[in-house]
């Protein structure tokens, strides 16, 4: 446990030591504020609700770039650079090496999503917010966020190039983003319930409305560990010949 | 090498072998759970946790119950709630009925095609506010749906915002899946008022009650497939064997409505005298009696009354206290959401009795500046009042007891009753026989909507043995943000929007400048950095 802290740190002081990190917080943080605040769906003096569920839904889709965006190099920068050969002569095993840069990378998302809290005092300043509910609809994010920093790890430890990562990770993302539900709303019957169980999208609806569902978390740490596992096997593919 | 996870991954078949283990235990767990539906409900009141009478609907459903949702898409907050609200409701019963709820969101306003489909559907279209670029424009907007279970459907034309929406669900589904109607019995025999002269309530219950008439009680007792008894202003004294019948009623489990005058008014002599119908005592023993005065209320309904002045005579609207109209309700299933009941002639419960095991919920209560006067009175409408003829407060007018209750014949040595003790049974009295009643022929008249929901309220609470009724008072919590001036909006969204961006451009910069200082030093102590 002490290696991954170890990494995690390391990874995260990284992180704000370069312009990147900062440029993404910001471009984050801007289409966040912008769409719940200012423009889109119905900002939220628009709706008029002591609510942040428009926040919740406007994050929902910033992250799934933002979070591809801080893992792309995770992997695939120290591969091109050979700093992952020099990782390899250290005591610490792939796995742990991947549980580290993941725990910085959710840890990053949390550090991102903690940066919002502004909008959650000023709306519960002007009205009765529902306590309960912004709680989970933010658990809800991080839970997502979660299965995309694995995603995102192993995408970026399968090729050496940023920007294929980058690429790599959205495109295996998509499918729990968009296309289950999608194939939920066509498709009949029992395939339709399998994919709507499937489309991460449901999932986070649910627990952004406040109810967090034990199958809704249990798939979520399946996919996580899933793709989590994936990134290791990659890893430890290099030692197998 | 970390010891710890020496063996794992090691070579390409014990990957295989462990990873599949591993991915086959998530996925049998993930199935588990969601075989055992566990769920945290975070929301203030628990508003996604159905009640145990919506579960019990749901779970009894065999085949499954289509939804076709008619709902406007991008509707102001209120209406644009509703939907999500109205979604996620059903989301939540298709998880409790195991996947028997299904449903599907259509939106009317898309083509013509659908907007056809949902008229003949029969959604109703609303035309509503909507607030575009700053401008206000008119929409026609649909928030309907259509339930359908094997061949019966049910419409909801409009789905009020803001409404019981759990409630709305749970009870068209269960009246779609009931097959029988519960039985709604009317006393008559003791000049009661016919169906024919209820014609509103009649309306107002028609298709959710099989409605029968009840006469020869004191002969043949209360049919066995009566849910609900409703004894509706008999001006004619009750047997002895009537009563006896109504009782043993209530001791098989029977629930009764009770709604009697104590008063004749006689308008023509401006008096009032007592009556009794027998079954004063009986409700007495039940321990919610009707006590033989009047209720006199400031807040009152007006009536036409000719005046002498200076020898002329002259029609005048005057307020007339023993037309009281009550507005003073408590939180029950029944009473909750109700806007103005209209008595006449009303006389008030005695609530003093408590010492039955039936638990007492007093429904409507007279205003703050009100009385009781004893029979008989002058009722007389030219009189004049004085603020000392409103002393009292909160005269109780309308009740419910729930419980169990001792027959009102267990003590009596002549009469032998079969059953001395109810089981747990509802019982409803009213004050006042006549505010259900429409009349007949030139004095028929039009009741306020409030006297008709008062009493389908009290037979739907009556009736129901789920519980469902309770989820009627449970409505969608708004929560609206406080009024702002626009200038103080606009400081506070973009105070949001650009507070976040300078706190991490902050943190940047003073990461940076502690950065440069210790590449400084390192340099001055000669580590190159």
């Amino acid at each position: 446990m002490h290696a991954v802290w170890t990494i995690c740190k390391r990874e995260i002081n990284a992180f704000f030591d370069s312009l990147t990190a900062y440029v993404l917080l910001v471009i984050f943080l801007g289409l966040s504020g912008t769409f719940t605040w200012l423009f889109g769906q119905g900002d939220i003096f628009f709706v008029g609700e002591a609510s942040l569920s428009t926040f919740f839904q406007v994050s929902f889709w910033t992250l799934f770039f933002f979070i591809p965006a801080v893992t792309m190099g995770m992997v695939a920068e120290e591969r091109r650079s050979g700093t992952l050969e020099l990782l390899a002569t250290k005591p610490l095993d792939d796995l742990q090496i991947v549980a580290g840069k993941w725990l910085a990378a959710w840890g990053l998302v949390a550090i991102a999503l903690a940066f919002t809290l502004p909008y959650y005092v000023t709306v519960a300043q002007l009205g009765p917010i529902d306590h309960g509910a912004t709680l989970s609809g933010y658990i809800g994010l991080l839970l997502v966020s979660a299965v995309y920093v694995s995603i995102g790890i192993f995408a970026s430890s399968l090729t050496s190039n940023q920007i294929v990562a980058f690429l790599l990770s959205l495109f295996i993302a998509v499918f729990l983003h968009l296309l289950f539900g999608q194939m939920a709303s066509i498709l009949p019957g029992r395939v339709a319930n399998i994919a709507e169980f499937l489309d991460l999208q449901h999932h986070f609806q649910t627990m952004a409305r406040g109810v967090i569902d034990a199958a809704s978390v249990l798939y979520i740490a399946t996919i996580t560990i899933g793709a989590g596992l994936a990134a290791t096997v990659t890893l430890k593919s290099r030692r197998w010949h | 090498m970390s010891n710890a996870f020496a063996g794992f991954l090691a070579n390409r078949r014990e990957a295989l072998l462990q990873v599949l283990l591993i991915a086959g235990s998530l996925i049998a767990l993930t199935y588990t759970a969601h075989q055992f539906v566990w769920r945290a409900d975070l929301t203030e009141n628990n508003r996604y946790t159905l009640a145990s009478a919506s579960h019990d609907i749901a779970g009894e459903l065999v085949d499954p119950v289509t939804v076709t949702a008619y709902f406007t898409a991008n509707l102001p907050s209120r209406f644009g709630r509703t939907k999500e609200e109205f979604r996620a409701l059903l989301q939540e019963f298709r998880a409790a009925s195991d996947g028997n709820v299904e449903f599907r969101f259509v939106n009317p306003n898309e083509s013509d095609e659908k907007a056809r489909a949902a008229r003949q559907a029969g959604i109703r279209p609303v035309t509503i506010d909507v607030r575009q670029r700053n401008k206000m424009t008119q929409k026609r907007a649909y928030l309907g749906a259509v339930f359908q279970y094997q061949e019966r459907r049910e419409v909801l034309s409009f789905i009020e915002p803001g409404s019981a929406l759990e409630y709305t669900i749970a009870s068209t589904i269960r009246k779609l899946t009931t097959k029988d109607n519960d039985v709604l019995g009317i006393l008559q025999g003791h000049g009661e008022p016919s169906l024919s002269e209820m014609t509103q309530l009649r309306d107002a219950l028609k298709g959710r009650y099989n409605l029968q008439t009840i006469s020869g009680v004191d002969s043949t007792g209360v049919p066995a497939n009566v849910d609900v008894l409703l004894v509706a202003r008999p001006q004619e004294r009750l047997s002895t064997q009537a009563v006896r019948a109504l009782d043993q009623y209530v001791m098989r489990g029977g629930r009764m409505i009770v709604a009697l005058n104590r008063a004749r008014p006689n308008m023509r002599l401006g008096r009032a005298r007592p009556q009794s119908t027998g079954l004063d005592s009986l409700l007495y023993d039940y321990g919610l009696p009707i006590r033989a005065d009047l209720v006199r209320d400031r807040n009152a309904s007006a009536v036409r009354v000719q005046q002498q002045r200076g020898g002329f005579n002259v029609v005048n609207q005057i307020r007339y206290p023993y037309i009281p109209q009550i507005a003073n309700f408590s939180s029950h299933p029944i009473s909750d959401g109700l806007d103005q009941v209209v008595f006449r002639f009303a006389s008030s419960l005695d609530t003093t009795r408590t010492d039955t095991t039936a638990e007492l919920t007093v429904l409507a209560r007279s205003s703050e500046q009100s009385a009781t006067v004893g029979l008989p009175t002058s009722i007389r409408p030219q009189q004049e009042w004085t603020v000392s003829d409103f002393s009292g407060a909160n005269i109780p007018i309308a009740g419910v007891l729930e419980g169990t209750f001792t027959s009102g014949f267990a003590d009596a040595d002549t009469l032998s009753v079969e059953r001395t003790q109810s089981p747990d049974t509802k019982l409803a009295v009213f004050g006042d026989g006549d505010f259900i009643v429409n009349g007949s022929g030139q004095r028929k008249r039009r009741l306020p909507e409030g006297n008709i929901n008062l009493m389908a309220n009290s037979i739907d609470y009556l009736a129901d043995d789920t519980g469902l009724i309770a989820l009627r008072t449970q409505r969608v919590t708004s929560r609206p943000l406080m009024q702002l001036a626009p200038t103080t909006q606009t400081v506070l969204k973009y105070l949001n929007v650009l507070l976040p961006i300078l706190l991490v451009i902050g943190y940047g910069g003073i990461r940076y400048r502690r950065n440069q200082a210790r590449r400084r030093r390192w340099k001055e102590d000669g580590i190159s950095a």
